[in-house]
């Protein structure tokens, strides 16, 4: 509420559920049944990789995070796409961040690698269109292991689309601009951002 | 040094006590397991506020186990840093009322003997309190005046009796949402009023007024407007000279002399070093869970169930807030351009509530009953918990690319939702406690608190005959995909009992002046106290109380 807060939302984790999934998950992969033949089709391409920024994940999980990122939320003429508003770097912070469920953060990861594993035995994801693409991260969105940890990915892009840009995301205030959202007063200072806060001497 | 008063935490229930003790030159002491944020030092920073642990501790180092009856009659029990629930609700200096939106509605005369006004309800413990409104009245128009509140009294059936005529602090800005409630209303025959908030439409002292930040619940307030604890009373407090307020103090035990009386609390200080103060009169205040949890912790050789509780009444008949949600669209394109620049004017109150249905005297129920109140709200302004809201389908599954961006396009740009909470008693039961868990630990090594969440079916009746009167009016004002949900689901941020006052021993753990009824020097003063809750929010409640315990803490100090 702003109000009120009687049905407070969970901001986090669902690491429980996301616990279940794994154990029982069901290969989605039937490549057979996409539909697309990819003509005229659109294909993104991401920023270079660097070691430093990008420094929790390997050069080739980046290539398929920073595609799935933006099969998430494309650069697609309505608004400002995953890429834009860094959201492949704000979850590489989420990653390195100590104070987070470090299982939430494995989880983040480890599907990463199934569906990698997946798609190298099939086809190249990399290389296909954004229709491809969505295609597939939908199929994987719709399996047992894949449901959470798509939904976790667009948690992190919301936030990133969302966040003050101080955390280096929603670069130039493009994803306020673009839902007309007007920000709080008054709006963190350096020092406060988080985790900094962390390092002032009242916290 | 010994102080006259100790106080573990910092929050509504501590706040009033600090405040009179340290003005009448008692020395107090206030222990607070979190840190000292200043008015200055909040933001309106998303992340900080709802996305992150900052306020609240690492569940992973402090969590709870939530103990839920599943629909085969069984009982389950997860931890919050399994299921990311949190029940934590502010832990620094002023505790959750930092943070609270502050809607503030008295509790009515009945509220006080719900069990002789309307009976009996099987398999739930409803008593009368000990005291009566009259004996708190005077009490609520002190925390108008010295706390803040601010609003209209406009007559309606169930206005309970006031000492003073309105409230020190006129009615806070609406936006225009309210005036087509008022005019829905009148069409209903349906009551409403302007909601009572404790914030300040003007300055106080050193507190500035509102400045419509559209960032309340949840968040700290930058200008003091927000009559938190903290702000309110223990900055006078401190100011007295009198108030030291020692922060990062995890109390974890209260020690007795063997001959009836605490002697010490006993604290993790912010290196983890076990620290103790001395005083001749403790106060706890910790919020109920963790009140209880405390009480339950510190048993001793002659205490060996815990504090005050020799007849087995600690952590029993915990209350949170029952009742439900409900939400409405108002659509831009239905609209003129003027109409939506009005309706989008952000920061404005709706400040409407309704409690013509406090008592249902309906044929759908035998009898009269308790019903509750309804507040109606906007959509808090936080955008990320609002983009994360359109995340999924009606049927569940994930929106996914363009799909995504045009409903959140369509959510932000094309529409405003408002919405109501319904307020009823979650009626006091067995199956709603706290413990202390056998086996899981905080990162002090210290029993976490079990909490059985259970709730009374009747709780969930009276619950959804409110929501559909929220429906109707907003569907008579013009708002589109009106829908509500009731359920037993608990709202952490609403919680009271787990100490109940009461005059026999054998059933509360408090006399009615919220002193132990087996430790003479020892103080409740949070909302553990109430034996029921009444279907308001608790704050104001909280702080009237704690108003009126301070004057008989005064007594006993003077003896
Ligand atoms: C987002 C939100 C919205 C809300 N909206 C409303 C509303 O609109 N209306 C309303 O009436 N209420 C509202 N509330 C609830 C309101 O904040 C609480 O009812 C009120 O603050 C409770 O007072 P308290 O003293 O029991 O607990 P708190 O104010 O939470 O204070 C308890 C303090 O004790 C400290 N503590 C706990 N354990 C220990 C220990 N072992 N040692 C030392 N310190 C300890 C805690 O850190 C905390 O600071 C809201 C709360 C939240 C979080
Ligand atoms: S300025 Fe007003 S709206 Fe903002 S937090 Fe303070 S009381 Fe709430």
């Amino acid at each position: 509420m702003n109000e009120s807060k009687k049905f407070k939302s969970n901001p986090i984790s669902r690491r429980e559920f996301a616990q279940k999934a794994a154990l029982g998950g069901i290969g989605f992969f039937v490549f057979a049944g996409l539909e697309s033949c990819g003509t005229d089709e659109v294909y993104f391409v991401p920023r270079a990789f660097n070691a430093k920024i990008h420094s929790p994940l390997s050069l080739k999980e980046y290539n398929y995070l920073a595609r799935i990122l933006n099969v998430i939320l494309p650069e697609n003429g309505n608004g400002p796409g995953a890429q834009q508003v860094n959201a492949v770097e704000h979850i590489c912070s989420v990653l390195r961040d100590k104070r987070q469920d470090p299982d939430e953060n494995r989880l983040i990861t480890n599907r990463l690698n199934r569906f990698i594993s997946d798609m190298n035995q099939n086809a190249e994801f990399q290389n296909a269109s954004l229709k491809v693409q969505t295609e597939l991260v939908v199929a994987a969105s719709e399996t047992k292991w894949g449901n959470y940890w798509v939904s976790r990915l667009t948690t992190l892009v919301l936030e990133a689309l969302l966040l003050d840009p101080k955390y280096n995301v929603n670069s130039n205030e493009c994803g306020w601009k673009w839902l007309e959202h007007q920000p709080g007063s008054p709006r963190p200072t350096d020092s406060r951002l988080y985790p900094t806060i962390f390092e002032t001497d009242e916290i | 040094m010994k102080f006259d008063v100790c106080i573990v935490g910092s929050g509504a229930g501590a706040g009033p006590v600090a405040y009179e003790l340290s003005l009448a030159r008692y020395k107090v002491c206030v222990l607070e397991k979190g840190p000292w944020i200043k008015t200055d030092q909040f933001s309106k920073d998303e992340m900080t506020a709802t996305r992150r642990s900052v306020y609240t501790p690492n569940l992973k180092n402090e969590r709870h186990v939530i103990v839920k009856h599943q629909k085969d009659g069984t009982w389950e029990a997860k931890s919050t840093y399994q299921t990311g629930k949190d029940y934590w609700n502010g832990n620094i200096v002023g505790g959750s009322s930092n943070f609270m939106s502050a809607y503030f509605h008295r509790l009515k005369p009945q509220d006080f003997k719900l069990k002789s006004t309307y009976g009996e309800i099987e398999g739930a413990n409803v008593v009368d309190w000990p005291i009566d409104y009259e004996n708190l009245e005077p009490y609520y128009a002190k925390v108008e005046s010295i706390v803040g509140v601010s609003g209209k009294v406009v007559p309606h059936k169930h206005l309970e009796p006031r000492s003073t005529v309105d409230f020190p602090f006129p009615p806070l800005q609406e936006n225009v949402l309210a005036s087509w409630l008022d005019a829905a209303a009148s069409e209903l025959d349906y009551e409403v009023f302007p909601s009572p908030r404790g914030i300040i439409s003007r300055s106080k002292g050193n507190r500035k007024s509102c400045y419509y930040s559209n960032y309340c619940g949840s968040y700290g307030c930058s200008s003091g407007a927000k009559s938190s604890s903290r702000v309110a009373l223990l900055n006078d407090a401190v100011a007295s000279g009198n108030c030291t307020i020692i922060d990062h103090a995890k109390v974890y035990h209260l020690t007795t002399d063997g001959n009836g009386a605490v002697t010490e609390a006993q604290y993790y200080d912010a290196e983890d070093n076990k620290q103790s103060v001395s005083a001749k009169l403790f106060v706890v205040a910790a919020q109920a869970i963790e009140t209880s949890r405390l009480l339950l912790m510190s048993k001793n050789e002659d205490c060996p169930d815990g504090l005050s509780n020799n007849n087995g009444q600690v952590g029993k008949n915990l209350v949170f807030s029952g009742g439900g949600i409900g939400s409405g669209q108002v659509l831009f394109d239905e609209l003129n351009p003027e109409e939506v620049s009005d309706i989008k004017q952000p920061g404005l109150f709706i400040n409407r509530a309704s409690q013509h249905w406090y008592e249902i005297d309906d044929e759908s129920f035998k009898k009269p009953i308790k019903g509750g109140t309804i507040d109606f709200v906007s959509e808090h302004a936080n955008a990320i918990t609002k983009a994360i809201g359109q995340k999924r389908n009606n049927d569940g599954s994930l929106r996914i690319g363009a799909d995504l961006k045009e409903q959140l396009h369509f959510y932000f740009t094309k529409q405003r939702t408002f919405k109501f909470e319904v307020f009823v008693d979650w009626l006091p039961t067995d199956n709603c406690r706290v413990e202390l868990d056998p086996d899981v630990t905080d990162k002090w090594g210290d029993p976490v608190a079990r909490v059985y969440v259970g709730y009374h079916d009747h709780d969930l009746e009276v619950g959804r005959y409110l929501a559909k009167k929220g429906e109707e009016l907003f569907r008579k004002a013009g708002l589109k995909n009106v829908k509500s949900s009731v359920s037993g689901g608990v709202s952490p941020n609403l919680q009271a009992g787990g100490c109940r006052f009461g005059d026999n021993p054998k059933t509360s753990v408090l006399d009615k002046n919220c002193k132990s009824h087996e430790i003479d020097n020892l103080y409740v003063t949070d909302g553990s106290f109430m034996p029921t809750g009444g279907s308001v929010p608790y704050t104001f409640t909280i702080y009237a109380n704690a108003f009126r315990v301070a004057d008989r803490m005064k007594e006993h100090l003077a003896s």
